[in-house]
């Protein structure tokens, strides 16, 4: 009786290699029979036996799992007919079309590691951030030796009254079309000019105004911003 | 050695593996089967069982791509990815809502086509869904993220799709779902 036993673990073992080898239905294996046979004397089992049960068992497993290719093989080349699908295409609208993509995903696990110098690199860079561009408020004007300030007439009560004389005249003319930037400074000369592209730069700076470089004409224009701010701003004179 | 040391070995490798795919170095994730290989040694394909099993343990799934022209495991692409599909739009993905149902028809037209299909022909089905210039974009960006590849006219399933769709499950469901 064990013997019998035995020869049917060992044939069940090699059905999945059989199955694949002849091409055969995997529906053709009576499943749910092997297994009740299998569980008649799984209780007496030892050693050896148990390992032979194990490995029947496993046979088992892989011939469900045929059956299951089987049936989507079968799918496939049953041919679904392209007008069917059509169909179902325009059925659907396609927020339920994207559902059936989604429910079909299955995303790729991986981890992004960012090395500690990039870090530094990000960190320091976000610090730069912090001052000009992050705020609309114009910020303080740079540390610069108040001799040198003076000589270019740069004091903040000047700044203030200059900046406030040339955004309204900017705006103003900004809101019916764009400027060249180069044909707005060339109306001041000298230290006049420079202090008219630093005004401009501060006005970039507060989302009011930006400059566009429109590659049909090749020049940089003034435009009006769209209160974002400019995180940097290039004074070109 | 002992059986003991070489089973510790065999675990160490595999736990080496799994770290390995995990660790995304290029633009595109997982590795080749070449690098495991390096990595791991020249038998690397018999730890694949082991790194499955750990991979299991995290609820993900180790898929092997295979190029159709060239069968060699060395030159395949090892990816880790979830067992089971991400339904919570938060969590990730890269295509818009309109995107994601265009791929869906492509995909399912292409794999019920036997493997391609003219790109014309998807744009056509696509149209009808969608305004053209916008079909003709979202062509263009799946084949650039890999969701599809074009040859010579003919669109086939990418890389990136062989990896994250289940072309069965997406046609079982676009077969049998209710309109909304």
């Amino acid at each position: 009786m064990q013997r019998r036993k035995d020869e049917l673990r060992e044939r069940i073992e090699v059905l999945p290699e059989e199955v694949k080898k002849t091409g055969a239905d995997p529906f053709e294996i009576d499943v749910v029979s092997i297994l009740s046979e299998l569980r008649e004397d799984y209780d007496k089992l030892e050693g050896e036996e148990l390992v032979k049960d194990a490995k029947a068992i496993n046979s088992v497993s892989k011939i469900v799992h045929m059956q299951d290719r089987w049936l989507s093989d079968k799918l496939k080349s049953l041919g679904v007919s392209q007008e069917r699908l059509k169909e179902r295409f325009y059925s659907l609208d396609l927020q339920v079309l994207a559902s059936c993509l989604y429910s079909s995903q299955h995303f790729p696990a991986a981890i992004r590691h960012v090395s500690t110098s990039r870090l530094k690199i990000a960190a320091d860079y976000w610090i730069s951030l912090t001052g000009w561009g992050r705020s609309r408020k114009l910020g303080a004007i740079p540390n610069i030796a108040e001799e040198k300030l003076e000589s270019l007439n740069l004091q903040s009560d000047n700044i203030e009254r200059e900046l406030n004389e040339v955004r309204l005249e900017l705006l103003s003319k900004l809101s019916k079309s764009s400027i060249p930037y180069e044909d707005y400074l060339s109306k001041k000369e000298g230290k006049e000019r420079v202090r008219l592209a630093y005004i401009i730069s501060l006005l970039c700076a507060s989302g009011e105004v930006t400059v566009r470089f429109d590659p049909s004409i090749s020049k940089h224009l003034l435009v009006l911003g769209d209160g974002n701010p400019d995180s940097s701003v290039a004074i070109a004179i | 050695m002992s059986e003991d040391s070489e089973s510790e070995e065999l675990k160490e490798k595999a736990r080496k593996g799994l770290v390995y795919l995990l660790m995304q170095r290029h633009s595109h994730p997982g590795c080749k089967g070449w690098e495991l290989k390096r990595i791991l040694g020249r038998n690397y394909q018999k730890l694949i069982p082991l790194i499955e099993a750990k991979a299991d343990e995290l609820g993900l799934v180790l898929r092997v791509v295979t190029d159709e022209d060239d069968q060699d495991i060395d030159r395949a692409r090892f990816v880790l990815v979830s067992k089971y599909p991400v339904l919570d739009r938060e969590v990730g993905g890269w295509l818009r809502m309109e995107e994601a149902a265009s791929l869906a028809i492509a995909l399912s037209t292409i794999y019920t086509k036997g493997g391609s299909e003219s790109k014309e022909a998807i744009l056509e089905i696509l149209k009808e869904k969608l305004p053209a210039w916008r079909s003709e974009q979202i062509i263009s960006k799946l084949i650039r993220l890999g969701y599809i590849e074009e040859d010579s006219g003919y669109l086939k399933v990418g890389w990136r799709s062989k990896i994250e769709i289940d072309l069965n499950e997406l046609l079982t469901a676009i077969l049998t779902k209710r309109p909304d």
